[in-house]
């Protein structure tokens, strides 16, 4: 085995690997070209269409060949030929799709401006196809690579390179396989990770030792972790009754206690041990958006202050005459920061849309891991509001999600729609603002109703509140956060709380804060919340699930 | 409604959803906006947005309206 060429192979861009590359880019520019012969009407969808599918047969025998180094012997081009087939009759199937597609938009009788931007959506799925095709190519060159390098028997690594990666990506990393008849179960851009054929991962060749010990070592893993269990729940369970670690709830409780099995139910500690672990990665690639996001800002806030100091100057010049030339000089400098403020909007954009996208995966993993077996079971009324009527569900549903049944069952909430800035909540009754986007406001609203529903749980909240901040002094909420669009009656007690409105005050009604950001909290941010207030995360955990 | 003024281009936010002229620009300062929209605490969403807005990008908030009055004892 040849490891200094394999590294180079799987992880550098040696040779070998910038001539399977070669195929990919040659393809992917071949099929463009025909995409743009096609959008112009020098070529009809029947000629592309051959012309696409010699382009496949050319390809996956040419990358076949210069990955395996040599002609391809009678077995190995029926294994190219059982490839190909699949691909071509992929590639058969998108063509007739796209000729329907096509066809739909002349029937809707679209023109001018919109049909060309129909046919020019319809078109970049073209070339969105092709590249998907380049991306197996070079699989499949990375195959018959990898084939002619190593021996059956040699052993691989799944490793990630500096990049955003798809669940399926981090279930593989650092996991092992061994290649059987040239073969390894599958291959970065094989189309059999989320990713697709964006995937950067490679298999990394490691030797047998290390494969045998890393082997070992998971198995003894997962032997140390069933061990210790199955240890912890016999204790438990030996003591009986509910505590740390797990526990089999009363019947009737917690989903499946309703079979009278024993049911595992997770503590607040171990789910946020979890969240911690499984989103630390992700978390930090957040972080790192954020930064660049405020970096992107930076740099185009000083740009704004640069353009305003020539434009002062500008201001200052062009009505006076003889100064005709300085002036058209600092309109030009004007013109150039502005473009490049342009193009930092750009950037921005991409990297804010980048981090929203990392925000809900981060989300939504963890919320599947905090929503409760037995959702809360409640009626919503809408009345008349016809507006975002979905988002509000969407909102509702959310908050079910998080809160079990034992903590609030068979209740009816009435959903309103007000003109003004803020969201809220008075008698059964949540009043929303004609916002846009308003999911965490819903969540925040009806933990109010949830709190004036059970005087059990506002009164845990007001024990809570009064635990952490009771020996604090009142402060406006406008000189605690800096935001003067708080009432000057506002108080609160800031504590060390993630948001200071969370012990805001609310004289003489029957309400708190807590229970309200909380929910919000664990919807919006269910990481921070964990990592950052464990104490509060831990209350709210089990004052939804009922446990109080 | 909330005005800001980036360099000469203005923008506004109302229902916490930013236009402009400047289509280059509403899309970079809607994308933002937290998609879940803001939070139950944020007195005034749109301002707070545009506050936001321009101590990140520099410029300035030129307008805004009144925010709205609620009766004292409103649990928000």
């Amino acid at each position: 085995m040849n490891d200094l060429i394999a590294k180079q192979l799987v992880g550098g861009t040696p040779d070998l690997e910038r001539r399977l590359q070669w195929w990919r880019e040659n393809f992917q520019f071949r099929m463009s070209q025909a995409v743009g012969r096609l959008q112009a009407g020098t070529t009809t969808l029947a000629e592309f269409q051959r012309f696409g599918r010699d382009e496949l047969k050319d390809t996956y025998y040419g990358i076949a060949e210069t990955g395996i180094g040599r002609r391809l012997t009678r077995k190995e081009t029926y294994q190219v030929r059982s490839v190909l087939k699949e691909q071509l009759a992929f590639f058969d199937r998108f063509c007739q799709a796209i000729a329907d597609q096509r066809q739909a938009l002349l029937d809707k009788g679209l023109e001018g401006d919109e049909l060309e931007d129909a046919f020019d959506n319809l078109y970049a799925k073209f070339t969105r196809r092709a590249q998907s095709y380049a991306g197996a190519i070079e699989a499949e060159g990375t195959r018959w690579a990898m084939a002619r390098l190593y021996e059956d028997g040699s052993w691989f690594q799944w490793k990630l390179r500096e990049a955003e990666h798809c669940p399926t990506c981090l279930e593989r990393e650092d996991t092992i396989a061994q290649m059987k008849d040239g073969r390894l179960p599958y291959y970065p851009k094989d189309g059999t990770t989320i990713c697709l054929y964006n995937c950067l991962c490679y298999w990394q060749p490691i030797s047998r030792f290390k494969a045998m010990a890393l082997r070992a070592l998971g198995k003894l893993k997962r032997v140390f972790r069933r061990k210790s269990f199955e240890e912890m729940v016999d204790e438990h369970l030996e003591k009986g009754g509910p505590g740390s670690g797990w526990f089999a709830p009363p019947r009737g409780t917690h989903g499946l206690g309703s079979q009278g099995g024993k049911v595992r139910v997770k503590t607040a500690r171990q789910i946020r041990a979890e969240l911690k672990r499984d989103f630390k990665r992700k978390t930090v690639r957040l972080d790192e958006l954020r930064a660049r996001g405020d970096k992107i800002a930076l740099q185009h806030g000083n740009l704004m202050s640069k353009r305003a100091k020539i434009r002062n100057a500008w201001l200052s010049v062009y009505k006076v005459p003889g100064r005709e030339k300085e002036a058209a000089r600092l309109e030009a400098q004007i013109h150039d920061v502005d473009l490049k403020a342009g193009a930092l909007w750009s950037k921005l954009t991409k990297n804010e849309n980048e981090y929203w996208a990392v925000s809900r995966s981060i989300r939504e993993g963890a919320l599947e891991k905090l929503k409760v077996d037995n959702p809360a079971d409640f009626e919503i009324n809408m009345g008349r509001l016809r507006k975002g009527r979905e988002e509000l569900q969407e909102g509702a549903d959310a908050f079910a999600s998080l809160v079990g049944r034992d903590a609030l069952n068979g209740l009816t909430v009435t959903m309103h729609t007000m003109p003004g800035n803020r969201g809220h909540y008075n008698k059964d009754s949540v009043y929303l603002p004609p916002i846009n986007r308003r999911k965490a406001v819903v969540v925040h609203e009806l933990g109010h109703w949830l709190e004036d529903n059970d005087p059990k749980v506002h009164q845990k909240a007001i024990d809570f509140l009064e635990k952490r901040a009771g020996r604090e002094r009142f402060e406006k909420l406008r000189d605690v956060t800096g935001n003067p669009s708080y009432r000057t009656d506002e108080i609160t007690r800031k504590n060390k709380f993630l948001n200071a409105y969370m012990g805001k005050h609310y004289s003489g009604q029957h309400a708190t804060e807590i229970i309200s950001m909380g929910v919000e909290y664990m919807y919006v941010k269910p990481i921070e919340f964990a990592t950052k207030d464990p104490e509060y995360f831990d209350f709210m955990y089990n004052l939804m699930r009922g446990q109080y | 409604m909330v005005k800001i003024k980036i360099g000469d281009t203005e923008a506004a936010i109302k229902n916490y959803e930013w236009s402009s002229k400047d289509k280059k620009l509403a899309k970079m300062l809607n994308a933002m906006l937290d998609p879940l929209g803001p939070s139950g605490a944020d007195p005034y969403p749109d301002l707070t947005a545009a506050r936001q807005a321009v101590e990140r990008l520099g410029g300035e908030v030129v307008e805004y309206d009144k925010p709205t009055d609620y009766p004292k004892d409103t649990v928000f």
